[in-house]
């Protein structure tokens, strides 16, 4: 194998490599785990935040009931809240909705624990007062009794159902009654002796903070209890479970591409095979017939008829003539296409270097998309690590910083992944672009003449159809040379023809026809190469000049694309009109006007 | 075959008898013990032996503050009840602090830390202390170099913690010294626990009086406080009558901002009280008798005689419970 080659194998070895790994770790990180996690957080969550409410409840039914059941969910709610705001920042590519919502949702967990506590503040007055005030009320009424106050024993009693059935039932209006009556109670305080007017204020203190706290208590009671975040829930959940159903399609799609790129890998490296070793058979012919300076690739020894090595001569003429003239080969491949016309090396065959140029730029065509999709990617994680970064900065309590340093460190660690794949994938796509430059020179170099389309066709005809029993019918009009690569329209016509004779080759029912039309038409010059083969299903013909496109085990899907890549070169139109089971009609359009030279 | 289907029958209905009996007493003990507003400390802490003893090394060692001169021990003395017996602690090079140092005994039962409860746990409590310029006054990263220089301090953490001396790993290791500090079996929760000699008459009114006065109201639980925010001066303005209102008499507001958080503290734990005076987040109450006369006035807009209120200090007095770390 030459160097060359090798070179070629390992730069595209390398890049098929790296792509399809890149793509195995973008189908690893849309795997979806830490969406099933954040989604199972909060779920968790709604349910501890559900348990809470009932114990709320259980402790308000119980004048006795400590807080300590309480106060145990925060310690609770807030490993599961951290936990889920870590695997949050952990998914790669959060969408910014998503991330807002899951910062909603932990903002309503915070609010549920500050309404709990305002609820556990303003309840443990209320009922301290709740529990005080009949007591206080017998002491105030026995004292008036004593001291034969009726105005005030009778006021006092009206003021005790009054605060009842205010506590019962809190309303603006009995809540509006209730504080005049104690504004007057408390005017008239003042005249009383201090035995009587202590128990007295005792008395309003207590009534004025039910007043004051019981209605505002049962809001509390409700908002602590509230069902605000089984709504978030659900749509938090919502919105994940559909975030986690698009990724698992995209994790296939990167997978697809990954086993994609291996194989690709694979099939090059068997074209590459087949190709040195068409190459390295005519050699060894040639050395067979012109034994006399020997070649170090060929192995002449088994096949030489001349027994008598020549040391002496091969080693006083290298400098002469280093390189053993080989021929073009003549059976290359299987279209059997003619000694060159070009000025190519007289070692290369220039159709095969021009398909091999072809698959390089396809590759590299592919390869720069894929870096261009990647190092997109990897901007975004960049930039969202920007914004983790400048939010823990801005964070200036210290306290409430998470474990700043391991942090930060995972940050920069993130980042400087980010710039190093980044930097490959430049580095990749500054690869392809060469390749892709490097092929262009390949095809622009072939050399241009003026050319007859309709010797051509006879040409690759001659070649195709003698392995094929088709009938082939030609109409080829007067039509003018025009100035291009033999070369190129070599290929391009082979590659035409052979589909029709591929697809006229398995007909069973009929025989398979090939007809090839040549017209000039104004200023254009008409190719149609019609067939009534297998034809072509609408879904395939969709795609039939997508780069390594086929339904054919076996090929490469790049015989189309070369020929419409060829026809946009001369600046033609290629089309391709089908129906299945019936037939195919390639028409290739070319502007007469490219025969000056 | 009759005697053994007998047999059968009476060991069936003495087990219904047993279970239904035992069923009963459990109800019974349960309903018993859902009456009442307290419960006893656990005598049980799930804490790391190893962690508990680095902890106590890194606790009481001064290196942690700037200057070398204050330890977490110098404003909480074990020995004295976990507090420093000071109305406002002194820091470093003197510096006053803003608060009364409360106690550390108990203090993993808090269900938040601080008198305003800015932190919900005491790993995130420790980095107040120490990086207050008013109290140990370091900044994280010297305090780590200096653990790193100790000749020790490398080889323990090696041990427990794989990733060794570090911010995170010096606090858990304090935090996890501060939650084995309970002071169990005090002579309040073996009377709870049915033993009815181990609180006097006047104790035993002393509990019913805080009962029925209503400061189990907000000083209940297993801490007898500590689970839970209240404001002070729901029935009288404490501060007002005080004057002078400093940026840590808002309490809660300075966290949150809302006024109905203005002055609300975290109801702070009477267990270790008869052990660390002066009282209140301004250690303005100098006795316990003074702290529940300030209680009455301002929490329960009530007048009470003396020996109801010396009753109730008496019943205070038997919530001290038992500690190692308060005899070393």
């Amino acid at each position: 194998m030459r160097s060359g080659a090798v070179i070629l194998g390992i730069v595209v070895s390398t890049i098929l490599l790296a792509a399809a790994g890149a793509l195995y770790v973008l189908a690893s990180n849309n795997n979806g785990q830490h969406y099933r996690q954040t989604i199972d957080l909060v779920r968790q969550i709604q349910l501890v935040s559900s348990e809470w409410s009932m114990e709320i409840t259980r402790v308000r039914s119980n004048p006795f009931a400590d807080f300590d059941s309480l106060a145990a969910f925060i310690p609770r709610m807030g490993r599961l809240k951290e936990d889920l705001s870590d695997t949050a920042q952990r998914i790669p590519g959060l969408p910014d909705r998503l991330a807002s919502d899951i910062q909603a949702y932990v903002n309503a967990v915070e609010a549920k624990e500050e309404r709990v506590e305002r609820f556990k503040t303003g309840y443990a007055v209320v009922r301290n007062s709740k529990r005080y005030l009949p007591l206080a009320a017998t002491n105030v009424l026995r004292q008036a009794q004593d001291s034969k106050e009726d105005v005030l024993v009778r006021n006092v009693s009206s003021l005790i159902r009054d605060v009842n059935l205010y506590v019962a039932r809190p309303t603006d209006t009995s809540q509006s009654r209730l504080i005049g009556e104690m504004k007057e109670l408390r005017e008239a305080s003042v005249a009383y002796p201090p035995s009587l007017a202590n128990p007295l204020a005792n008395l309003l203190s207590h009534a004025e903070v039910l007043v004051d706290k019981q209605g505002p208590t049962e809001d509390l009671f409700e908002k602590a209890t509230s069902n605000r975040i089984s709504d978030l829930t659900g749509q938090l959940t919502g919105n994940l479970e559909f975030e986690l159903g698009r990724k698992m399609v995209l994790a296939t799609y990167y997978e697809r591409g990954s086993l994609a790129a291996v194989g690709l890998l694979v099939l090059f490296w068997i074209l590459l095979a087949i190709q040195q070793r068409a190459r390295s058979g005519p050699a060894t012919v040639e050395v067979v017939s012109q034994p006399s300076p020997p070649s170090p690739d060929a192995a002449p020894a088994q096949v030489s008829p001349d027994p008598e090595p020549q040391p002496v001569a091969a080693a006083e003429s290298p400098a002469a003539d280093p390189q053993p003239v080989v021929p073009a080969p003549v059976s290359a491949k299987p279209t059997g296409i003619p000694a060159t016309v070009s000025s190519a090396p007289a070692d290369s065959d220039p159709q095969a270097e021009l398909a091999h140029a072809f698959l390089v730029k396809c590759i590299a065509g592919t390869l720069a998309a894929s870096a261009d999709e990647i190092a997109g990617r990897m901007d975004y994680l960049r930039r969202t690590q920007q914004k983790i970064r400048e939010v823990l900065h801005n964070s200036d309590a210290p306290m409430e910083l998470p474990e700043g340093d391991d942090l930060s460190d995972e940050i920069e660690a993130i980042s400087a992944i980010a710039s190093s794949v980044s930097q490959k994938m430049n580095g990749f796509a500054d690869l392809a672009k060469r390749l892709d430059a490097l092929t262009n020179d390949t095809g622009n170099d072939l050399e241009r003449s003026m050319i007859d389309i309709n010797s051509c066709v006879e040409e690759v005809l001659a070649e195709g159809t003698g392995q094929n029993d088709a009938t082939v019918v030609r109409n080829l009009g007067e039509i003018p040379e025009i100035f291009a690569s033999k070369t190129e329209f070599h290929l391009l016509l082979t590659e035409i023809v052979n589909n029709s004779l591929l697809a006229i080759g398995g007909l069973e029912d009929r025989k398979g026809i090939v007809k090839i039309d040549t017209a000039r038409k104004n200023d254009e010059i008409l190719i149609t190469v019609i067939d009534n083969g297998t034809g072509i299903s609408p879904e395939r013909r969709m795609n039939i000049f997508k780069p390594f496109y086929t339904s054919r085990d076996g090929a490469m899907g790049l015989g189309l694309t070369l020929a419409g890549h060829l026809v946009r070169k001369y600046e033609g139109v290629i089309k391709i009109n089908s129906l299945p089971g019936q037939g195919t009609v390639a028409r290739i359009t070319l502007p007469a006007g490219i025969s000056g030279p | 075959m009759q005697h053994t289907r007998i047999w059968h029958c009476s060991r069936t209905l003495m087990f219904s008898l047993v279970s239904v009996v035992l069923a009963a007493l459990i109800m019974l003990s349960g309903t018993l013990r859902a009456e009442e507003p307290l419960s006893p400390i656990p005598q049980q802490v799930d804490a790391d032996p190893e962690k508990v003893r680095l902890g106590r090394a890194l606790f009481h060692d001064p290196a942690l503050s700037k200057d070398g001169t204050i330890s977490c021990a110098s404003c909480h003395d074990l020995a004295a009840g976990g507090s420093d017996g000071r109305k406002i602690s002194i820091g470093i090079e003197g510096r006053p602090g803003k608060v009364n140092s409360p106690t550390v005994f108990n203090a993993g039962m808090n269900f938040k830390q601080f008198w305003d409860g800015r932190a919900n746990t005491l790993e995130q409590q420790i980095d107040g202390p120490i990086q207050s310029s008013f109290e140990m006054g370091s900044l994280w990263p010297d305090v780590i170099a200096k653990l790193y220089r100790d000749a020790d301090y490398p080889k323990l953490f090696k041990k427990i913690y794989p990733d060794g001396i570090n911010r995170k790993n010096v606090k858990n290791a304090i935090a996890e010294f501060i939650r084995s500090l309970v002071t169990p079996n005090s002579r309040f929760d073996k009377w709870l626990s049915g033993d009815e000699s181990a609180l006097s008459a006047l104790e035993k009114r002393g509990y019913a009086l805080f009962k029925d006065y209503g400061c189990s109201s907000c000083h209940q639980g297993a801490n007898v406080g500590g689970n839970m925010f209240q404001v002070f001066g729901v029935l009288n303005d404490y501060f007002k009558k005080r004057g002078d209102i400093t940026e840590a008499d808002l309490g809660r507001y300075v966290i949150t901002g809302n006024d109905d958080d203005r002055h609300s503290f975290k109801v702070p734990s009477l267990r270790m009280a008869a052990l660390t005076p002066p009282y209140l987040h301004d250690g303005n109450a100098a006795t316990l008798r003074d702290a529940v006369d300030a209680m009455f006035e301002f929490q329960l807009g009530r007048e009470a005689p003396d020996e109801d209120k010396d009753a109730i200090v008496a019943f205070i007095k038997t919530l001290v419970g038992k500690s190692e770390e308060l005899s070393k």
